[in-house]
């Protein structure tokens, strides 16, 4: 089958194993994997591809049915609904992996995800303290990770997400999050917190 | 409120009724930052106090440097706190989906070993046969919420609902509850059974069994 000389199976046998696949995987599942456990070519990548878009408005988020297909992480997922998340509860312990960070981890965090690959220095620059134990914090949790070394003296370590980042906050890839801009103060905030402070500017 | 007037002391105390209120379960992390954060507050604030101090160098800060950079620092600061937060709600509307555990399945996502046999390749083998080996994992349990039962708890219930009727049913007053904890309330029976403050009747084997006031009890 690998050669591209046998005819894959039929859409809706296809269809079928694509869900029992989603379903036993635990995880985001890669395309490219799933071509390879149904030992397609890559020539059918569009194929898996359309029927994946179509279970996906079949388990649409928010939907009524008890699952979603999404796409995060660079791979597609079947969970289940989150308005379910209180029948759940009562059964199963819900993840809560990001509610247990500390403030400094995700500001540490956003600002690797903002500015990546990004020093400690320059996170500890941002947020005017030293930042080295909740960057350690998010090294153990694997949601930053190495990811080069910079030009600058001393070759300081650069930081990146990583994929369980993605997976944790729901983002297929790091294009989905919303401008920093969008989170700047307005021209009347800052002149507000200059007031506060005493630190308007002095009139020349 | 000018920065010049920030009184320090006031909220150095602050921060120490602060870490007194939370004792352990503080988040240290934050807690030296704060201290931190007051060191640069305390730097700027010397700079502000001798204005007229001509600086000795190009890179030392003057007041009005010092100002705007504060400034600056603190705009961008909370541009990436907002953004934080934000983050967060978005890591904890993420909680609310469980993605089914694969258990102990082991991800066959290589070809079998059977199409490997009589490979020239012996890396790739070993490779592959490792990676497989890999792959075995202990079952997760960790998404099924333990039941966490105590025994002075249950009899506790139990002694509860004897003071307000003087009997009940058993299987009323626990049929409900999960395995574990039906069986913790048994221990209590049997315990209470011993000390003889409570007695109990039962029609038939594993029928319901009734739970009355024992002698002891009853002060007699």
């Amino acid at each position: 089958m690998a050669d591209g000389k046998e005819i894959g199976p039929a859409t809706a046998d296809l269809r079928r194993d694509l869900e029992a696949i989603l379903l036993a995987s635990g995880g985001p599942l890669p395309i490219e994997l799933m071509l390879r456990a149904l030992s397609l070519p890559e020539s059918e990548l569009g194929t898996v591809e359309a029927l994946l878009n179509d279970l996906a408005l079949e388990f649409p988020p928010a939907g009524p049915r008890g699952f979603v297909l999404r796409r995060i992480g660079g791979g597609w997922v079947l969970q289940t609904n989150p308005a379910s998340a209180e029948a759940l509860a009562g059964l199963f312990k819900l993840p809560d992996d990001s509610a247990r960070l500390s403030n400094a981890a995700m500001e540490c965090l956003t600002i690797v995800a903002y500015l990546q690959p990004v020093t400690r220095p320059q996170i500890a620059e941002v947020r005017g303290v030293n930042s080295d134990s909740p960057v350690h914090t998010l090294l153990d949790r694997e949601l930053i990770t190495e990811v080069g070394r910079s030009q600058a003296p001393g070759n300081p370590v650069l930081y990146g997400t990583t994929r369980r980042f993605e997976i944790m906050f729901g983002l297929n890839g790091l294009s989905e999050l919303p401008p920093i801009d969008e989170f700047a103060l307005t021209e009347a905030e800052k002149e507000n917190l200059r007031t506060r402070l005493g630190l308007l500017s002095a009139p020349d | 409120m000018d920065l010049l007037e920030v009184p320090l002391l006031e909220v150095i105390q602050r921060y120490l009724d602060d870490i007194e209120e939370r004792e352990v379960e503080a988040h240290w992390d934050e807690m030296t930052e704060f201290l931190l954060l007051m060191s640069v507050l305390l730097e700027i604030k010397s700079r502000l106090l001798l204005p007229d101090i001509e600086t000795t160098t190009e890179t030392e800060l003057t007041p009005e440097l010092a100002r705007e950079e504060f400034l600056n620092r603190l705009f961008t600061y909370s541009q990436f706190k907002a953004a934080s937060m934000h983050l967060r709600d978005r890591g904890i509307a993420e909680s609310a989906a469980i993605t089914r555990a694969p258990e102990a399945t082991p991800l066959r996502a290589l070809p079998s070993l059977d199409s490997l046999a009589g490979t020239a390749d012996s890396l790739e083998l070993r490779r592959r046969l490792l990676h497989l080996l890999e792959m075995r994992r202990e079952p997760d349990a960790n998404h099924i919420a333990p039941v966490t039962v105590d025994l002075r708890r249950q009899i506790r219930l139990i002694r509860d609902a004897l003071a307000g009727c003087g009997r009940f049913s058993f299987n009323t007053l626990f049929g409900q509850e999960e395995p574990a904890v039906q069986a913790v309330s048994l221990f209590g029976l049997l315990d209470m059974l011993g000390r003889r403050e409570i007695r109990v009747s039962q029609r038939d084997l594993f029928a319901d069994i009734i739970v009355s006031v024992g002698d002891r009890a009853r002060g007699t």
